[in-house]
């Protein structure tokens, strides 16, 4: 039997799991994941995290303490400091492997590595070197593993561009063909770990499918339209997912094909709280529909659904009355 | 026989019922406190109609308990509590442009152009600046919360509470009151504090334009309409029936939706008399143990819901909620 590094499928996860998944299998890791986030899963977290903290965090807390029960020799909690130039990770993620070991006892032995791109995109491969070492391999070994995780990952970006599921894009699997679009789109902009976690988010995007309403996120929008988008702003934004988020959000804004605009937040974030009034205020100027829906461990769905529905209810409504406008006009 | 439409609005703290003729009048409005057991109350409401030779042709249902309502009663629409307030305030009061909304657990805003919502909030975690918590500060100074408006407005000089959270807000009034205010100052006060919390957190950024129409439960509450009109400086218009107008907007809906000619699917007055009974359990199907809610009457299973995979759902669950997306 090979090694088994055991990934929470939470946080980071939805950001860059397929390059860690093709690295690690490139080395002949076995790979177990905590799944998706149950109502244990939840439970767990919630009981084991710092109470100050944001609900990801609180959710990925449940997602390690899982893994802890399925032997595994290790623990994959990388350190993710900047995966782009001139950015940063919000300081709870930066954080948390020494977070994670200090409140969860008796943890497998961690695997770990500080990806800091911040300055130079090369450090990507001496951090994976570094992660390959701890395991005991060698350069030789790690380096074609290094070369496909790279692939993995561009691919699930360009899949994520192109409209694809997300559970379907980190497969691999490519979009089939588009289905024609009619009736609403609703942009729904928020972090990778709250959009595709279906518990954190109560079912939002699905919520959403079944009023008839197509949903997109920000990464459907490809990183050069986000930094042309950001362009015009005075001070460059240093959080590299709130980057993503503002940016995406600023293009759907503009975009006719974009009926309303849904800011997805979870309590206690910072830097939401000032991308979503930033949102907010280009959406006023453009006299797009805007709503904030923030969530927390207590949160009802009756209470998202009320909002949901009304918020539907009210860009059909808009639809309708401008298409009967310029049908007249 | 002549047409009547019922609506109902189920919230956390009122079960409010209107009966509605073919011409939009409100024949009949009644404003029930849940008291935590929706499914009696609803029970009670309806028997407490009097439908004087009319008859029933369409029912719709909203309010936090809307599912509940329309799997009870057998609803031809179900709204959420947004659109059934806009269409009952546009059709009271035609021209409105902004729809100030406070009731017993939640607090809204519904901004209105050309008679079609243009932007709306609802008050997010916390339940400051509402119904519940005029009424438990009315208990606490043993006043009846009827008066609590008509003493806020014989103020002289109201003080200044913090309007930010209702625990520091009552600390805030405890502490004029030792200080020996008046009791109309200090309701005057926290009249005013709960219309800034309300413009600063549900109301911000709302372009708040006139006509303004105040509804729900606390718009019976003069000291808080005044509050409103001061810090808008405009006039501030209560409807007649300001504390059902959701249930009206129902009504409304209701008549829309069966305009068609459709029969309603209203299960009869005689639901009464029914032995409704809502029962619990947990799935054990996955590790996501959902509390499944069942209504059933008799022996009969009405609706599901609680589920989110979908796997416990009933037709006739499955028809409220398609008219919940219609």
């Amino acid at each position: 039997m090979g090694i088994k590094v055991g990934i929470p499928s939470a946080l980071l996860y939805f950001y860059y799991y397929p390059l860690w998944e093709k690295f690690l299998q490139g080395l002949g890791v076995e790979i177990v994941l905590s799944g998706p986030t149950s109502r244990p899963i939840f439970a767990r977290g919630v009981r084991l995290a710092n109470d100050e903290t944001c609900l990801p965090v609180k959710v990925f807390f449940g997602h390690v303490a899982t893994l802890q029960q399925l032997e595994v020799d290790y623990i994959f909690l990388p350190r993710i400091v900047s995966m782009e130039r001139q950015t940063y990770l919000c300081p709870k993620l930066l954080g948390f492997p020494e977070v994670v070991t200090a409140l969860i006892p008796d943890l497998p032995p961690v695997l770990t590595a500080d990806f800091n791109l911040r300055k130079d995109k090369r450090e990507l491969d001496y951090t994976l070197q570094a992660v390959g070492r701890q395991l005991g391999f060698t350069l030789k070994q790690i380096a074609p593993a290094i070369a496909a995780a790279k692939l993995a990952q561009l691919r699930f970006e360009h899949l994520m561009q192109a409209g694809q599921d997300f559970t379907l894009a980190l497969k691999g699997r490519g979009v089939e063909s588009s289905a024609p679009e009619s009736g609403l789109t609703i942009a729904v902009l928020g972090h990778a770990y709250m959009l595709y976690d279906g518990f954190s988010s109560l079912d939002l995007q699905s919520k959403l499918n079944k009023l008839g309403v197509k949903v997109v996120t920000p990464e459907r929008v490809p990183p050069s339209l986000i930094d042309q988008q950001l362009a015009e702003l005075p001070k460059k934004i240093f959080w590299s997912h709130s980057k993503r988020i503002l940016g995406a959000g600023y293009a759907f804004g503009v975009d006719p094909g974009v009926h309303g605009l849904i800011h997805l937040s979870c309590f206690g974030c910072g830097p939401d709280s000032m991308v979503g009034d930033m949102v907010e205020r280009m959406c006023r100027r453009y006299a797009k529909p805007f709503m904030m829906l923030t969530l927390d461990e207590h949160t009802g769905e009756a209470g998202l659904v009320t909002r949901l529905e009304a918020y539907v209810d009210m860009l059909t409504r808009r639809a309708e009355l401008e298409s009967n406008v310029s049908a007249h006009g | 026989m002549n047409k009547l439409y019922l609506g109902v609005d189920v919230g956390s703290v009122s079960t409010n019922l209107v009966l509605m003729d073919d011409f939009g009048a409100v024949n009949q409005g009644l404003y029930l406190r849940t008291q935590g057991r929706p499914l009696e109350a609803i029970q009670k409401g309806l028997a407490q109609l009097k439908l004087g030779g009319g008859e029933i042709s369409g029912v719709g249902t909203t309010g936090s308990a809307r599912n509940l309502a329309a799997a009870v009663l057998g609803a031809d629409v179900v709204k959420n509590e947004i659109t059934a307030h806009a269409v009952a305030a546009s059709a009271q009061v035609p021209g409105v442009q902004t729809i100030l909304e406070i009731g017993g657990q939640d607090s809204k805003i519904i901004i209105l152009r050309d008679g079609v919502v243009s932007d709306f909030a609802m008050n997010t975690v916390c339940a400051a600046g509402t119904g519940s918590f005029l009424d438990q500060q009315a208990g606490r100074l043993n006043i009846a919360i009827e008066d609590f408006g008509e003493i806020a407005l014989t103020a002289q000089m109201p003080v200044r509470i913090a309007g930010r959270c209702s625990v520091f807000a009552e600390s805030d009034m405890i502490h004029k009151q030792q200080l020996g205010h008046h009791m109309p100052d200090i309701l005057a006060g926290l009249c005013e504090a709960m219309v800034r919390n309300y413009l600063n957190n549900v109301g911000k950024g709302k372009d708040i334009q006139g006509p303004v129409v105040f509804q729900g439960g606390v718009a019976a509450n003069k000291g808080i309409r005044k509050a409103f009109e001061q810090a808008l400086g405009l006039p501030i218009i209560v409807p007649d029936n300001f504390s059902v107008m959701g249930a009206l907007g129902s009504a409304i809906l209701a008549r829309e939706a069966v305009s068609s000619g459709k029969t309603s699917k209203f299960r009869g007055v005689n639901v009464t008399s029914g032995n409704f009974a809502a029962t619990s359990f947990e799935c054990s199907g996955c590790a996501n143990l959902c509390e499944i809610v069942q209504i059933g009457l008799e022996e009969k299973v009405l609706a599901r819901w609680g589920d989110r995979c979908g796997k416990w759902g009933v037709e006739q669950s499955t028809s409220a909620a398609s008219g919940a997306s219609a």
